[in-house]
């Protein structure tokens, strides 16, 4: 029923109320003495020179593709592993086939270099 | 129970408005986020626990990170979002047609009365006591899957494979030199090789 997930009901909620209290105890109990130079643009010495948000490079991304597509197979095999006793022979089988498949593509970025850091 | 049914539904149609409409676009990532959080609470309502909590997984978990990503490297500035958004109305509806043509056929096309939920394929192992106590919605997924449409599945597989070998090509086209510590190395040193004042 869904009443079952009452107590994660209350759980967000007990969450939520923790961490607004948190960030806005901070904003009422601190000191707060305004200055000009507190809030002006500050980089070691020098007024800033360009956008904070650089472009960074590729392989950052490349990393987070090569993580979702295996969190994606983790994902199918979840199902498989809560069911396998109820499953017969092919169902492991097919599964197997599917590890092969991405066991070839995991060799293949291994082997380019795509996991060297 | 139909209060939350609505807001979340709500919620998700709001927020979905403000993905495309804030003018920053880490603000319409978190928005997306939001979204699929108040998707998840929909799927929970509908029982489906399983797809609830992939969506979760790979939405919040992956593909925000994967579009955080896209973000940062395109070093977008705000853009100025004036009347831009009719620019796109051609390609737009052209995708919203295919999408009202699908939601119809899934609405005209479901078995309303008992149908996906409490699903038993396999008729071999349909015991009564799982019949009557309904079988978790994971257990009913992988009853299907790797069994009636393994096929899918296998191309699943498949396309998983073609991802990551596209990815691999598009980002690798540039070799850098990647320093890695040689173990032997580092273990065979010793400390008459070392620089001494």
């Amino acid at each position: 029923m869904i009443f079952e997930y009452l107590n994660i009901l209350i759980f967000i909620i007990i969450a939520t109320l923790l961490s607004f209290i948190i960030f806005f105890l901070n904003y009422f109990l601190i000191l707060r003495e305004y200055d000009i130079e507190k809030v002006s643009a500050y980089e070691c010495g020098f007024e800033p020179f360009e956008d904070s948000r650089n472009a960074f490079d590729v392989r950052f991304y490349l990393v987070a593709i090569l993580f979702i597509i295996f969190d994606l197979e983790i994902t199918f095999l979840f199902p498989w592993s809560s069911i396998i006793n109820l499953l017969s022979s092919f169902g492991f089988w097919a599964m197997i086939y599917f590890l092969l498949i991405l066991t070839v593509g995991f060799i293949y970025e291994w082997q380019k270099g795509a996991l060297d850091w | 129970m139909s209060f939350i049914f609505y807001c979340f539904t709500i919620f998700a149609i709001l927020s979905g408005i403000l993905v495309i409409s804030s003018p920053n676009p880490i603000h319409s990532i978190l928005f997306f986020i939001l979204v699929i959080c108040n998707v998840t609470g929909y799927l929970f309502l509908l029982h489906i626990e399983f797809l609830a909590l992939i969506f979760l997984v790979v939405y919040v978990g992956a593909i925000s990170i994967l579009f955080l990503f896209v973000v940062m490297m395109l070093n977008i500035r705000i853009l100025e979002l004036g009347n831009k958004l009719l620019n796109y109305f051609s390609i737009n509806s052209f995708v919203l047609f295919f999408l009202l043509i699908e939601v119809c056929y899934f609405i005209f096309n479901f078995d309303f009365n008992g149908g996906f939920l409490e699903y038993s394929v396999n008729p071999q192992y349909l015991s009564w006591v799982s019949v009557l106590n309904g079988i978790p919605n994971i257990l009913v997924l992988g009853q299907v899957l790797y069994l009636y449409y393994f096929d899918f599945f296998l191309i699943a597989g498949f396309i998983l494979l073609v991802s990551m070998i596209a990815s691999i090509i598009l980002t690798l086209e540039y070799k850098i030199e990647v320093r890695n510590p040689n173990i032997y190395e580092q273990i065979l040193a010793n400390t008459s090789l070392r620089l001494k004042k």
